[in-house]
């Protein structure tokens, strides 16, 4: 364990002394940022307002339709539901092979095919929705009670009859939570998403960042910061209530 | 002659892992018998029943259910063929978040076409099957409950009226009453006596307990290690035929007991059936469990 420790420390060249170094720095970069080194200027509230209503609308949206796209999948990337052995390792192969490709690197991608803006960013969040909600789905798929199935088997039952009638109500409380999880996580990837031109208020956010605009900066990163906390929040409370 | 409701030709299955659960049997139940099957843990009783709905497939032989063969048929052929054959499992099986109508509703599945039942759109005449099956077991009036909100023996009950409302010709049972305690098992086998009765369902029981066999059978069907080494009516068995069955000295944990059945049925309303345990049973039972200590 310290042998891994001191060697990924070398290759960042992550030391005690650069540590004390930049802590002091970074204290005086927040210091640029807050109102009482220069007054923010309040009339670029409505921009702000604008960007970051982007950035929680690509959010929910990739939430909503990323999670309902999950739930069909899993028809083949489950064992219990998928029609054979193939399908199944050829639907699981599709999902991981999307899950390893990198938010930041998808939107990229997105970016260079369908120009910038807000599409991209959406579409990057969709499938990453679609990743996440469908891999955790399938694991609680195949942990659920499989008796109700083999009933609705014996029953003459299909196989979308058998998820609908007997695994969809068991696992619905997990969806929510998952899908609710992933909106969490895409409200804070979506407030970055900007950074590669993919829309939201990350855009902004990166273009006062190279302007140098301290004050816009620090307004941004506070009306973000609230907007996330918000919206986390509110997430983490439901899906307390749903366990 | 009669065409056997079940039948069994030279069936053997062995899983994958090389165990063999049935060795070349050969059975064939008449419609409307009562038949119980009996034998100790991985006899092959689990195995058996599961062969006529084909959630086991036999690895050899041919299994039939009224003339049609099984082992024969295709996924559509298979689901037309299960939707006539009931089941009934040790666990219940029933879907714990749904409501206990939904359940019973899930008997209709392979009766209606596959898009309306997906939306939950069922025709107010299985609605009313799925009613009245609930009313035949005597649990009405928790249609609308959750199923997991149910006794043990209520949610067996509604488990039964799943089956019915398939409109079976065929109800399988697979260790139906051994989750629950005495006067409540005795309760649901004389359901399944009853419901058979009325309906002339063919029904094949697996139990472990030979007291009960002995209670509700019209033919005992014994396995041993994936063999029938004995088939024949309940008056002929003696506990010296379980031993043989068993291939060992009866326990007291072969036995479910009868508790107070009288108390039972008033409770729930229903004082129809009484017990008939034959008291020679009773003592010979005795002896036996006093022998063993």
């Amino acid at each position: 364990m310290l042998a891994i420790l001191v060697w990924s420390a070398q290759g960042t060249g992550a030391s005690l002394k650069a540590f004390a170094e930049g802590v002091p720095q970074m204290l005086a970069y927040f210091q640029k940022l807050s109102p009482s080194h220069k007054p923010w200027p309040l009339d670029y509230l409505p921009e702000i307002k604008d960007r970051l209503l982007e950035t929680v609308k690509i959010s929910f949206a990739a939430t909503v339709i990323g999670a309902a796209l999950a739930l069909p999948f899993v028809m083949v990337a489950t064992r219990p539901l998928a029609a054979n052995g193939f399908v199944y390792t050829l639907g699981r192969g599709f999902l991981n092979l999307i899950r390893t490709i990198p938010d930041l690197v998808l939107a990229n991608i997105l970016v260079a095919g369908f120009g910038l803006g807000p599409l991209p960013g959406l579409l990057a969040l969709i499938i990453f929705t679609f990743g996440v909600v469908t891999k955790l789905l399938a694991d609680t798929i195949e942990t659920v009670d499989a008796g109700p199935m083999e009933a609705i088997a014996a029953a003459g039952g299909t196989r979308l009859q058998r998820a609908v009638f007997a695994i969809f109500p068991q696992i619905a409380p997990d969806y929510i939570a998952y899908s609710l999880y992933a909106l969490e996580i895409n409200v804070r990837v979506a407030a970055v998403l900007g950074l590669v031109g993919a829309g939201g208020i990350g855009q902004i956010l990166y273009r006062d960042i190279n302007f140098f605009m301290y004050s816009r900066v620090g307004m941004i990163i506070a009306a973000t910061f609230v907007v996330v906390f918000l919206i986390d929040s509110t997430s983490s409370w439901l899906r307390s209530k749903l366990v | 002659m009669e065409q056997p409701a079940i039948l069994f030709e030279n069936v053997t299955k062995q899983f994958p892992n090389g165990h063999v659960a049935l060795k070349n049997v050969s059975l064939s139940f008449k419609p409307g018998e009562f038949v119980v099957v009996v034998g100790l843990s991985g006899a092959g009783k689990s195995t058996l029943i599961r062969c006529v709905n084909r959630l086991v497939t036999p690895t050899s032989g041919r299994v039939s259910v009224a003339g049609v063969e099984m082992t024969g048929l295709n996924e559509t052929g298979l689901r037309a063929a299960r939707a006539r054959i009931g089941m009934i499992f040790q666990n219940y099986n029933l879907v714990r978040r749904s409501s206990v109508l939904r359940n019973v509703l899930a008997g209709r599945l392979a009766h209606l076409p596959s898009w309306r039942t997906l939306l939950g759109n069922f025709p107010l005449a299985d609605v009313e099957l799925a009613l009245r099956s609930l009313d035949r077991v005597g649990i009405m009036e928790k249609a609308y409950q959750r199923a997991d909100t149910l006794s043990g023996g209520q949610q067996q009950r509604v488990a039964i009226a799943r089956a019915l409302a398939q409109q079976p010709t065929v109800l399988l049972a697979d260790e139906p009453v051994a989750s629950l305690d005495p006067p409540t098992a005795h309760q649901v086998m004389r359901d399944l006596k009853r419901l058979s009765r009325e309906e002339n369902l063919t029904t094949l029981v697996n139990l472990h307990f030979i007291d009960m066999a002995q209670e509700y059978a019209d033919r005992i069907v014994g396995l041993r290690a994936g063999e029938v080494v004995f088939d024949g009516p309940v008056d002929g068995m003696s506990e010296g035929t379980f031993e043989e069955i068993y291939n060992r000295r009866i326990r007291p944990d072969d036995l479910r007991g009868t508790a107070d059945l009288h108390l039972t049925d008033r409770a729930a309303g229903n004082g129809v059936l009484t017990s008939t345990a034959p008291d020679a049973l009773e003592n010979s039972t005795q002896e036996t469990i006093s022998a063993a200590h």
